[in-house]
Parts: C-alpha cells; structure tokens; sequence
C-alpha cells in the first residue's frame, strides 16, 4: 500500500507542467556567455601571454644584435696571467671564428670610435657577488654617477685586478674575455662625427681589442682608457637584474643563429568532440540511443545501447626543424614534418555494392548496425606539418623548457569515414574533411648530451577546426613522445 | 529536431539550438525545481543555474539514457546545492529528531486534486521534510542514497520520511473532506 501511494505522488507530480518566465532564458544565456568567455581566457591567455614576451624580447635582442662582441680577435694575444680565463673562452672563441656575419658587422662597427676624454680610466666589470648585478671597478671616473645611472651594486675605486670566476654555468650563453687594449688601438674621439655620435651602440669594436661599455654609462660618462692599463670585461649570463636594464647586454655570436636538425614523434592520437584541449568526450557519429530512463533515473540496461567510443591509435611524425634562441631563455623553432595520426572507430558490415550517400556513390560504405557483426575500422590521417613554436626555458642551470605553438597542418590523404545520421551509414568522401587544420601544441622539453643537441619531451596538440565538414563539432588531438636532434658543429 | 540531433547542434555552439532544448524541457525542469523550494523566484534560480550547467557540460552527456533523465539529474543536484547554501533552508535541512508521533497510515487518500495542489501541499511541508519527500517519492532514491546526498544517517532520513509521509497524507484527507463537504453543501 505504501507503495502504492508513492506511484500515485510520482504519477500526478508527472503532470505537473510550469511555464518559467522569460527573463530565465535571457540569464541563462547571459551567464553561459560570460563563463565561456572565462574558460577561453584561461586557456588562451599564457600561450598568447607566452607568445607576447617572446616577441617583445625578440624585438629587444634585435636591437642589441646591432652589436657584435668578437672575442676571437681578443683571445689570439690572451697575457699568461689570463690563461684562468682561456678554457672558458675556447668555445666562444672557436664558435665566433666561423661567424663571418659577426665579422662583417664588426667591419661596420670599426668605423665608429668612442668619445674618451682625457682622464685617464680603466674599468673592469665583474659578476655581481649576490643578485646578479655586476660589479664595476674604475679609476679616474665618477663611479657614483655610474652607479646610480646604471643601477649597479658596487663600485669601487682603484685597483684594476684580475679576478678569477666561477666556470660559466652555461658556456653556450657566456662570453668571458679579458681583453688587451694596446696604445695603438686607443679610442679617441677625434673621429667621432654626429651621426656617428647618434649610432654609438653598446659594444664598441676595433680589431685586436674590445671593450664593452654599458650604453647609458658612455652616454653620460664619458670614459677614458688609458694606453698601459687593461681593460678586463668579464660578463655572466643575462640575469633577471641585468635585464631590466641596459648594464651589460651582449650578443652571444653563434648562439644566436639558426640551429638545423631532425625532429621526430611518436604517440597516439584521436578524435573527440568540441575544441578544448582538456575536455570532451570520445563518442562517435554513429550512435543513436533510444533508451529511456524512468525516474528513479534507473537505466533499462537491456534495451540501452552502447555508445561507439573512439579507440586511440598510433601516431607519428617526422622531418626538420630549425631553432633560433631569442635570448638566454626563449627559443623559437619552426619546421617541417609529415605526420600520421590515426584512431579506430567501430562500423558495421561493409555493403559491397555502392549506395548513395548525399548524392553520392562510393563502394566502401558500412552499416552502422547494433545487431549484426561489427568490426574495428582504422581511419588514418597524412598530413604536412608546419609547427611554430616558442620555447622558455624554465630553469636557470637546467636545460628544461615548456614549450607552446601552433601547428598549421594540410590533409594529404585519408581513408577516414564520415557518418550520415539519414541513412545511419558510415561512408568515405574524400571531399568531407577541413583539409586545414590548426593545432595549438603545448609541451615540456629536456635537452640530452653534453652539447644539448638531443631534445626529448612529451607534447600534446588538439586541433581547433573541425576535421569534418559536415558541421561535426569532432577535432583530431594527438599525444607523443618528441625527439629533436640538432647539428651541431663540436 | 530530435534530441540526439539537438544535441549536437548545442555541442557546436549554435544559439537556435539550445534555446529549442531550453524550451523543451524547461518547463518539466521547473516543476522538478518548484517542489523543491518555496517560492517561484527559487525554483526560477535553480532552473537557470541548472540550464547553466547543463549547456556548459552537455559534450559530457553520452547518450546513454533519456536527455530528459539526465538534465532532470542536474536539476536535482543543483536544487539539493541551492538548498545547502541558502540560509533559508539551512535550519530545517539539520533534520533534527523530533518528537512527532507517527500515525502509520496503511491505507491512503485517493488523490484526487490537480498536480498543482499536490505539489503546493509537499511545498508547505517543512524544508528537510519536503527535499527527503521528493528524494524518495518522487525521485525514487532509497534512503542510503538520500543519506549519502544530503549527509544525513539512513535512520534520520527513513524517520523524516515517515513524518512527512503522515503529515502529507493528514492534509489531504483534509483537503478531501473539504471537498465532499462543499460538495454536499451544493
């Protein structure tokens, strides 16, 4: 009886049928907008946030790549109480002799001179003991004035000394030079001519010496190098606190170029509905259930039917790849590849005998039966691979970076099937797919070997357009294991 | 367009579609709402923020079972939610013990009344009485699961149950009275 009475209550409360007001649907939709537009930012904004500080220090070390250090003038007459330094220099010395372009802007940059007064000033910088400021030692300059115009931690006066540095954490990022400053080579500012004085860079060039002056210190102060005394420059890697000012910034020779190589992936791939990278479900075309659930939301197990899910499957990549870093942390690479993605879905029997699909015909068709014998179908994808990516090293001493682009890949070929909800079948068209496909990547990187010229890491892309036509919400995602290996001359 | 096909078209984004699907089922939706609050503006903000969740989350419905089970699912969860945070009905849903006798009705009224006045009656039962009521007469959820939904022992909610049960059935034999009695008034 009890029972009974609770029928009766679900029964009546069935038809019970309200009318809401028709400010709801105006607030749903209000709310389903704004909480959209959130998750977009959120995904979207540290790659374009990761993209934008890309570029903006792209553009900044653009401007610093007007001027050129080469060591390899300064290394051939290395004095023997220098030779502390000489290991250190050996490889921006071997790397800066096959840089004609460095030689060819330091050609150009012989032609300007640098305002010396005549005080005579001898400078050395050294690494900063603590946060990575330099510290500058001078004689017969204003150092205060130093300091304070270019933020830096200590100067001292008197004497210029040689000073013994830890090894270069990152050779690849660091030029240690002891330059020798003869009298013949002295800078006069005789020669200096307006326009001249307008160009003055921030490293100044003549051959068999060098000397590096921070770009506001010369402006403001000039100074002046006297004809016995040594000029010693010793510079750390770009640090935090150097680069939020001009104090020493130098372009860093080979490492600056284009770096060529193979890259290569394998992972799995596939489909899934809607554009978000971390969301989604697997389901395919063709399922169609017309089970129904009663209250108390118990399913008819036996008359529900399974939804076809997508299975994953193999996917590859291979081709070249060409890196360029923009600063001591941001690498940018570009490339080419082939790609192969592909991912099983499951269809009916095949119909031997062509059927007309929108107004087609084509002889690989197949049912999209529940009842009768089902088989696993591999849908696989070929395409040209064109990825952009930005990578930033995350830390200091350890070649680890995450990494964000995009990829532009164009179809090539597939066998993938497309459904037709009308006729319940699964059919190939060639002409049904976005032959276009854009895919942001993301992905984590280590680099391998003494000269980090092996690159490993796990990445992910989804796409962002639609593989069909047909105006299916599905996009292609793969998953994979990369591998970079870069030519590098030793 | 039928669901499976209107479903997809919300998947792709497409205004038209949801709101065909909002005006499908709104108004079921509503009446789920409405016996579970107290007023219409509560049932109105529930149904909204359930529509919410439903269309942000509709790519995680898999077609297995009734769209309208599924989206009836949500607007219980998110009334049962919307309950658990307002103060309102923050007191009553602690479900304390009290000391109601209960008169155990082996037989029960005809229900004779419009589905309205049915639902207006379990309205006026006591907050936690009238979410456990609808829970399990309505909803069909046995009382371990109602435990586990609200936080409750089983025990507390069999009890409540009870209660609201008698309580119910008292109103309309009343309300059945009422009725004869006017009708032998004529």
């Amino acid at each position: 009886m009890q029972n009974d009475f609770e029928k009766q209550v679900r029964d009546k409360m069935k038809e019970l049928d309200l009318v809401p007001s028709a400010p709801v649907w105006e607030r749903v939709q209000e709310q389903i907008r704004q909480k959209k537009d959130r998750k977009r930012a959120i995904i979207w904004l540290p790659l374009l946030g990761l993209l934008l500080a890309g570029g903006i220090w792209w553009l900044n070390d653009a401007g610093n790549n007007q001027t050129i250090s080469t060591s390899h003038h300064t290394q051939t007459n290395l004095p023997s109480t220098q030779k502390v330094h000489s290991e250190n220099n050996i490889r921006s010395k071997q790397e800066s002799e096959n840089n004609s372009p460095i030689e060819q802007n330091a050609a150009t940059l012989q032609n300007h001179v640098e305002r010396v007064d005549q005080t005579n000033t001898s400078i050395s910088i050294l690494p900063g003991s603590g946060k990575g400021s330099p510290e500058i030692r001078t004689s017969g300059i204003s150092s205060a004035k130093i300091a304070k115009r270019n933020k830096i931690n200590t100067i001292i006066k008197e004497p210029v000394q040689l000073k013994e540095t830890k090894p270069a954490e990152n050779l690849d990022h660091t030029i240690r030079g002891i330059v020798p400053f003869s009298e013949q080579q002295k800078l006069s500012d005789n020669h200096l001519t307006g326009q001249e004085n307008a160009q003055l860079s921030t490293i100044r060039y003549q051959p068999d010496k060098m000397i590096q002056v921070p770009n506001e210190m010369e402006k403001n102060n000039p100074v002046r190098l006297s004809e016995q005394q040594t000029q010693e420059i010793q510079f750390k890697p770009i640090v935090k606190n150097l680069s939020s000012g001009p104090i020493v910034n130098i372009a860093r020779g080979n490492d600056r170029t284009w770096k060529f190589g193979f890259s290569g992936s394998a992972g799995i791939s596939g489909a899934k509905y809607g554009a978000n990278l971390f969301a989604g479900n697997k389901i395919a075309d063709a399922v169609r259930i017309v089970d129904s659930v009663q209250p108390p939301f118990i399913y008819n197990n036996a008359a529900s039917k399974e939804s076809k899910t997508i299975q994953n499957n193999f996917a590859f990549s291979a081709g070249m790849i060409a890196r360029k870093s923009l600063s001591n942390r941001f690498v940018f690479s570009a490339g080419i590849l082939y790609e192969y993605l592909s991912y099983n879905s499951t269809v009916g029997i095949r119909i031997n005998q062509p059927v007309a699909v929108q107004g087609t015909t084509n002889g690989a068709l197949y049912y999209t039966s529940y009842s009768t014998k089902q088989q696993e179908y591999l849908n696989q994808y070929h395409f040209i691979s064109i990825p952009v990516t930005i990578h930033y090293q995350v830390l200091r001493n350890a070649p680890l970076s995450i990494n964000a682009g995009l990829s532009v890949k164009q179809l090539v070929k597939t066998n993938a099937l497309e459904f037709n909800h009308t006729s319940q079948m699964y059919f190939y068209n060639r002409n049904a797919f976005n032959r276009t496909q854009l895919f942001p990547a993301i992905g984590v990187e280590y680099a391998l070997l003494k000269d980090k010229s092996l690159i490993v890491g796990p990445q992910f892309e989804s796409s962002i357009v639609a593989f069909e036509k047909n105006g299916s919400d599905e996009h292609l995602y793969v998953g994979s294991l990369k591998v970079q290996w870069l030519f590098l001359k030793n | 367009m039928d669901h499976y096909a209107l479903v997809k078209e919300c998947l792709k984004g497409r205004p038209s579609a949801q709101k065909e699907l909002y005006q499908q089922f709104a108004g079921p939706m509503l009446s789920i709402c409405y016996r579970y609050t107290k007023s219409m503006a509560d049932a109105e903000d529930i149904l909204q923020e359930g529509f919410v969740k439903v269309f942000l989350n509709l790519h995680q419905y898999k077609f297995q079972g009734e769209l309208g089970g599924w989206l009836r699912r949500i607007m219980v969860t998110t009334a049962i939610n919307y309950l658990k945070r307002n103060a309102r009905y923050q007191t009553d849903l602690l479900y304390p013990d009290d000391n109601m006798h209960v008169v155990s009705h082996e037989s029960h009224p005809e229900l004779k009344m419009e589905a309205r006045e049915l639902a207006d009656l379990v309205r006026q039962l006591p907050p936690g009485y009238q979410t456990i009521f609808n829970l399990y007469a309505v909803e069909g959820f046995n009382h371990v699961e109602i435990g586990k939904i609200l936080g409750i022992k089983e025990s507390t909610s069999r009890s409540q149950y009870a209660r609201s049960r008698a309580l119910l059935i008292q109103w309309i034999e009343q309300k059945n009275n009422d009725v004869k009695k006017t009708v032998y008034a004529k």
